[in-house]
Formats: structure tokens, C-alpha cells, sequence
């Protein structure tokens, strides 16, 4: 009797809109971190949607001056919700009201906001919910904070979370379109930074390739440099493009031509870029994450149902690191720009 | 403000009317238990008096579901689902014969825990203790949007054993949540046994220390329930209510027994409740 019933009509849920006007993008020439891009970003979203109401909710888990939406909270601060150490409660509440006619950010520590509320996650997702959640202190580049600090599963986590999107910018430039991106649009959305200055993504002119009129859109590849002679392509997830272009200087130097794609949607496979590098002999993925759920994953699966040729090679973190500076830890795991070209010679 | 509870007292017609609705309720769950062959009936039961009065009372119907000015009622023990799909059902929301039919049927939006595809559900809920939390947040946005209405928040008493309820109360006391009211249904059951031996709590000191109001009642008297959230909305802090329940309330063999936290009737069982 109970097969008798058809259930396959009026299943959908609706949360109540939201409309925000996006501030235009800035264009930054100097270097600075991402986190201080999200913050200006933030404001910048505010200033241009103030009125009667604002329509925007920061939640904050004592964290403000570090994932840097104290500029948020001093010139909006009736937005600004100091939710104190309790991170579990404030991401399912974050998610709740997003849904609620809210645009809402949560910042936090990658530790804090992926790995300690991932159940919340997980419900949030599940209630589709419009949470715009910001980590910082991403990765390895912490700070000297050590192994308990270092949040080196995000892409492996949130894979598994199938209404998020996961965007870790690659620069500040990126970070301020991506950041913008996210509160114009549905859905959840995870954004990933680290905490160290960065310096701008250039082209081979020394023009910002992600500022002025260039558009985020989320899942698509950059290519950052690209040569018919070069037999590999290094993809570089988020801010580890600055290495993978300084490792591209290093290798250019010693007669090498690679490929370096900038990867900052590292779950969305961009099927028209690696279309036209198939020829290559090797794909190599650099992060930093897990070497065993990162990108490399991504793309993997992606190019085994594909029958794709080149030889994929993952360069990521292996375990839990140490206690250091970042350009230390990334030199001991073999990830920054030196050790990339060694190794990407080692291949060839 | 949102206009729930708002006559003084409920009347003796009212009551009437409810304790019948209660009555077919009390059916429902055990029929749709029944036929899923699992499910949660125990708890069902004693809170299905308090799901009743909610979804009658407050500033809710099923042609305002996207109101932004309606009253958000979140349940989070959502294993109650029998519970709440069958008030819901019962009052309009939607046939609750498809409920009955569809509980746990695969395809169905009558999920096992309780899904935001059906009117009236605001949240799905399953793993415990995030409700208050929920509640929180929506209450947060009416804040920011300037839309005035009441959130309440159903919960089991075994849940308030997470860390995260003393998060969200603490929080709803600090940015003085007065539309916040939190509503336990306290039948003093979980799994495996007695909440004093699984895990001892005093919810009243609790919820005191935190900065709510507290308010004791018969869990299963419509009057006191209706009283109760009413009084609730002219507090000046967010509120507590402890509903004093009986799990399996209504069926003579299933009352007090823990083992109807997630067992169904049989149909020989169903038959003897339901005669």
C-alpha cells in the first residue's frame, strides 16, 4: 500500500532572499596578505549596502583581529555578533541565519572553522543553507603555532560536503573578487586563506593577472604561463602559486618550460583548460594540504575516468608538520619554489 | 510583534478540541511507526501535547511559510518526527495519511529525523543538541532584518547532556534573545535509562546560572502548556520550560518505558493501544 503514494512532487526548500549590491573590486599592486583582502572586502560589501538596514550578519569567535573583520565590527558593529570560544554553536547558528534574509560571514581559524565544526558543517549542508564561512590560517602557513594549529584538510573534509563551495584564492586580488563572489551568490560557500603576505600574481609583463577588469568565476583554471615546448604542468592550489611561479623562474633559468595553472576551486575539475595540456608527460598538483585528499585527488579521479595519459605526480604535505615559520615548513616538506623545481627536474 | 497566544486562557471548547486532536495523534504515530517498522514513538508521545498547542497557537499557518513575520518553531530532537508530522498533518499542514503512508519510505520527504521538505519543518534535525542553536541564529536575523516574531525551540531532555546547548544559551543570554523560548520535554528517558543515571543535570539551576527565566509544567495539561508559552513571550530574558512528560504518554504499556525511545508497536501491540 505505501508504494501506492507518489512522493516525487513539492520537495523543495526555500530560503527567504536576500539582495546585496557588490561593491566594484579592487585591484591591490602591493604585497599583503589575504586575510587583510577578505577583511577590506567585507567593509567594502557593507559600505555599499548601508541604509535603513543592514542586510549582513559577522560572526565572531574571538578571533576578530586575526581573520580581520574588526574593520567590520568597528564601522558596522549592529552586524558584528562576538560569539566568544564556542565555536560548535556558532557555526550551526551562522547557518540558521543565513537562511533567514541574512547574508552571513562566520571567520575563523581553518582548525576552528573546517576541522572543530565539521558536524555543523555537515547540517548546514544538509539544510541548505547560505553560509559564507572565511578560514584563515590555512594550511601550514599558521604562524609558529604547530601540528594542533595547521588545518591541512580542508579539501579533503569539504569533498565531501556536496552544496559547499570551496574557493582558496590564490592572491589578494583574487581573495577580494572571490569574497565578493560568494555574497552575491546562493549557497554555501567555504573560502580558504593563509596568513602570510603574499605577493601579487603577476603576467610575464608584471601586470596583476587578477586585478583590474579580471572576473572570478568560480571552478575555472588560470593559466599563469603556458608554453607549447613545456612537457609538464604544475598545478598550484591557492596561494601556492606564488611558489609554483617563482619555481617557474628557477626552472625558465635552467632551461626548463613548465605550465603553471592556478587551481583556487580545488574540488571543480576545469575540463576546457586541461583540454588543451593533455599532451603533457606530467601533471603535477601542488598544496598546501594532505598530499592524500587534496587536489591531486581531484584531479586524479577526474583523469582516470578520462583515460587521460600525462603521469600525475602530488606534491603536498605528508603528516603533521612541525612548529616554525612557514617559508621553513614548506622548504622541509618539500614544497617550496626550490625543492618544486628539483623535483620537477628530478621527473624530467 | 507576533501575534501568538494571544487570548489569556485557552477555553473548554479549545481544550476539547485539542485533546481529541492529541488522540488521533497518538494513533497516527503509533500507525506510522508501526507500519515503517521503526521509529520513535516514546518520545513522540510525550511531546506531541506541547507540538499540538505550538503549531495551533503560534503565529503560524500553512499559506505563510515564507512569512517573513511568521514565528519560527524549530524542533530539534528531530526524531519526534512522528510527533511533529503528525500535529502538522493534523491541523492542515498537509494530508497526513501521505505521512502515515510515507513515514521512512524512501523517496518520501517523511523522513526517520525530520527535514525542511515538509511545511512547516524550518530545520532538519537529527544529530542532537543543535536546536538551540538554530533558534539563535534565526533569531539573530530577525534582529538584523527588523522582522519581529517568537522562535521556539522544542527539545529532548537527554540532548541538553551537549556542551553546545550551554553555548547557545549563553550567547541568546548575552544579546538578550527575550523572543527565544526554549521548551524541554522533560520525560526523564533516553536509551539507556534515566537521565539522572545516564548523565545527572539540574536544567532549572542550569539555564538560571545562564541567564534565562525558567518555568515548570504538566507537559501533557494544554492549559498549562498555553499559559506557559503566552507568559513566555512577555519575558524580559530568553525562557526555559520545563514540560514535566511521560514517555509512551497515553498507551498504558508503552508509559515510562524506555525501550519506546526507538521501538514501534507490533500489530497485535498497535492493536491493543489503539482499542
Amino acid at each position: 500500500m505505501r508504494k501506492n503514494f507518489d512522493f516525487s512532487e513539492g520537495q523543495v526548500v526555500s530560503n527567504q532572499p536576500v539582495s546585496i549590491t557588490i561593491p566594484p573590486a579592487r585591484t591591490y599592486q602591493e604585497k599583503t596578505d589575504n586575510r587583510s583582502a577578505f577583511g577590506n572586502a567585507l567593509v567594502d560589501i557593507a559600505e555599499a549596502n548601508k541604509g535603513d538596514r543592514l542586510p549582513v550578519a559577522v560572526f565572531d569567535c574571538d578571533l576578530a583581529g586575526s581573520v580581520k573583520t574588526d574593520g567590520f565590527c568597528s564601522k558596522f558593529n549592529s552586524g558584528f555578533f562576538q560569539t566568544g570560544i564556542q565555536e560548535h554553536h556558532t557555526a550551526a547558528m551562522a547557518g540558521a541565519a543565513s537562511t533567514q534574509g541574512v547574508l552571513v560571514f562566520w571567520a575563523d581559524f581553518g582548525v576552528f572553522g573546517v576541522c572543530e565544526a565539521y558536524n555543523q558543517a555537515r547540517l548546514n549542508d544538509i539544510n541548505h543553507a547560505e553560509l559564507k564561512l572565511v578560514c584563515t590560517h590555512c594550511g601550514l602557513d599558521v604562524g609558529e603555532d604547530g601540528k594542533t594549529h595547521q588545518c591541512i584538510d580542508y579539501i579533503g573534509l569539504f569533498r565531501n560536503l556536496p552544496h559547499f563551495k570551496l574557493i582558496c584564492p590564490a592572491d589578494p586580488n583574487q581573495t577580494d573578487r572571490a569574497v565578493k563572489l560568494a555574497a552575491g551568490n546562493p549557497g554555501n560557500f567555504l573560502l580558504v586563506m593563509g596568513r602570510s603576505k603574499l605577493g601579487i600574481i603577476k603576467d610575464e609583463s608584471g601586470n596583476p593577472l587578477f586585478g583590474g577588469d579580471y572576473a572570478f568565476e568560480f571552478g575555472r583554471f588560470d593559466m599563469l604561463r603556458k608554453s607549447d615546448k613545456a612537457e609538464i604542468t604544475l598545478f598550484a592550489v591557492g596561494q601556492m602559486a606564488e611558489q609554483a611561479l617563482t619555481a617557474w623562474e628557477i626552472l625558465k633559468k635552467d632551461g626548463v618550460e613548465v605550465n603553471i595553472c592556478s587551481v583556487s576551486c580545488p574540488l571543480v575539475v576545469d575540463e576546457f583548460t586541461l583540454a588543451t595540456v593533455t599532451g603533457n608527460r606530467f601533471w603535477v598538483t601542488l598544496e598546501d594540504h594532505l598530499e592524500c585528499s587534496g587536489f591531486g585527488c581531484t584531479l586524479g579521479t577526474y583523469m582516470a575516468g578520462k583515460g587521460y595519459r600525462p603521469g600525475l605526480c602530488r606534491f603536498g604535505v605528508r603528516g603533521y608538520s612541525a612548529s616554525g615559520e612557514r617559508d621553513d615548513l614548506y622548504r622541509r616538506e618539500k614544497l617550496d619554489a626550490q625543492s618544486v623545481a628539483r623535483r620537477i627536474k628530478e621527473l624530467l | 510583534m507576533s501575534e501568538s497566544f494571544i487570548s489569556e486562557h485557552l477555553n473548554q471548547d479549545e481544550i476539547k478540541e485539542l485533546s481529541r486532536l492529541s488522540l488521533k495523534c497518538r494513533g497516527d504515530i503509533l500507525r506510522m511507526t508501526t507500519l515503517a517498522k521503526s521509529g520513535h514513538p516514546g518520545g513522540s508521545m510525550s511531546s506531541i501535547d506541547i507540538y499540538l498547542t505550538l503549531w495551533r497557537y503560534a503565529s503560524v499557518a500553512p499559506d505563510r511559510v515564507s512569512d517573513p513575520a511568521r514565528d519560527r518553531i524549530v524542533v530539534s530532537h528531530g526524531h519526534t518526527s512522528p510527533a511533529a508530522y503528525s500535529a502538522l498533518g493534523n491541523l492542515g499542514w498537509f494530508d497526513i495519511d501521505r505521512a502515515v503512508a510515507g513515514f521512512r519510505l524512501a523517496g518520501s520527504p517523511f523522513e526517520g529525523h525530520v527535514e525542511r521538505v515538509v511545511p512547516g519543518i524550518e530545520w532538519g534535525t537529527g544529530n542532537l543538541g543543535q536546536g538551540i542553536s538554530t533558534g539563535c541564529g534565526m533569531a539573530v536575523a530577525g534582529r538584523v532584518t527588523g522582522d519581529s516574531f517568537r522562535v521556539f525551540v522544542i527539545t529532548g531532555d537527554g540532548e541538553q547532556q551537549k556542551g553546545q546547548n550551554a553555548e547557545a544559551a549563553r550567547f541568546a543570554a548575552k544579546y538578550g534573545l527575550t523572543n527565544l523560548t526554549v521548551i524541554v520535554d522533560y520525560n526523564r528517558l533516553q536509551i539507556s535509562g534515566s537521565i539522572h543515571d545516564v548523565m545527572p543535570q539540574d536544567l532549572h539551576a542550569e539555564y538560571r546560572a545562564f541567564g534565562f527565566e525558567t518555568i515548570e509544567i504538566d507537559g501533557h495539561s494544554f492549559s498549562e502548556i498555553y499559559h506557559a508559552l503566552r507568559l513566555a513571550g512577555k519575558s524580559s530574558r530568553p525562557v526555559m520550560i520545563l514540560a514535566k512528560t511521560v514517555m509512551g504518554k497515553g498507551v498504558s504499556f508503552m508509559e515510562n518505558k524506555h525501550k519506546y525511545h526507538g521501538s514501534p508497536l507490533s500489530a497485535e501491540e498497535l492493536t491493543k493501544a489503539i482499542a
